[in-house]
């Protein structure tokens, strides 16, 4: 079985094709680790979209590298076109609909750029007003639910109101 | 039980594990494996968040991932019993995984209207 004529060329092959899979393993289990230790359901979702479609690229690719004959590489590059085409719009149709629902952002979010954009009754984005400090009136009365007291960064009022950006700090202070 | 009987039965179990078994240099078998592990332990990691999720897209973009790293277990499969038949259910997983999370992304959206 293993009696195939190796080469120098074949052995370039086989060292690209273990570099490129033990690369495509690290960034997978570093996206399963971004999937376990992020705090919040976007920074999730960036991390498993970005480190698990490079991974599983580099893995498709090592396919390509191992087989060198024509149809086997164009059909790896086809999956690898497809997946990179797939992914950012699955994980950004996640995003919105998880928008949508109020899944609740990370106390130390800094700015939300699309909050006040959505209108919970007609279900439709809208253009979105520039941040102002005023927090009487909350245009997202449907996704205010527990985090009110978040704040929308400006210039201004940079002095009064510290940014939370640790999450322990901003439990302990609202227990 | 005959003696007979049961040895001529087992006798078929290593036959067929040595037809199936994997092709190549054994460095390289050794490094498919090792990233086959890696890949399992990503999974477990992957299925810890589709359990305990607080909210439902939390599942969703678990359950994306868990696709993706079925994906590239195909793919190294592929490398490692010398099939590049296998890219086919690469693709056609892919785009399956894309359908289905694509729908779970209107349904949640659908579910978010009044």
């Amino acid at each position: 079985m293993n009696e195939v004529m190796v080469t120098s060329v074949t052995w370039f092959n086989y060292t690209l094709t273990v570099l490129l899979v033990l690369i495509g393993g690290f960034f997978s289990v570093l996206a399963a680790v971004g999937l376990l230790r992020m705090p919040d359901v976007y920074t999730r979702m960036q991390a498993a979209t970005k480190a698990g479609t490079l991974g599983v690229g580099c893995m498709v690719l090592a396919v390509a590298t191992h087989f060198v004959t024509l149809d086997v590489v164009l059909e790896s590059l086809l999956v690898i076109v497809m997946l990179f085409i797939t992914a950012p719009i699955a994980s950004h149709l996640i995003a919105r609909a998880a928008y949508f629902v109020g899944s609740p952002l990370w106390d130390g979010t800094a700015y939300d750029e699309m909050r006040g954009c959505y209108d919970a009754d007609s279900h439709m984005l809208h253009n979105c007003p520039m941040p102002t400090s005023d927090d009487s009136v909350d245009p997202r009365p449907s996704l205010v639910a527990g985090r009110t007291s978040r704040e929308v960064m400006t210039d201004e009022d940079d002095e009064d109101t510290t940014p939370r950006r640790h999450p322990d700090r901003s439990r302990s202070q609202a227990s | 039980m005959n003696a007979s009987l049961v040895s001529s039965t087992f006798a078929i179990v290593p036959a067929q594990i040595e037809t199936a078994m994997f092709e190549g240099p054994i460095a390289i078998q050794a490094v498919l494996l090792i990233v086959l592990g890696m890949l399992a332990l990503a999974m477990i990691g992957c299925l810890v968040r589709l359990l305990l999720g607080p909210t439902l897209p939390d599942r969703v973009v678990a359950l994306d991932l868990l696709g993706m790293f079925a994906v590239a277990v195909i793919a190294i499969f592929a490398i490692l019993i010398g099939r590049p038949v296998l890219l086919s259910v690469c693709l056609i997983m892919g785009l399956i995984l894309f359908l289905g999370t694509a729908a779970f992304a209107l349904y949640l959206e659908r579910r978010a209207r009044p």
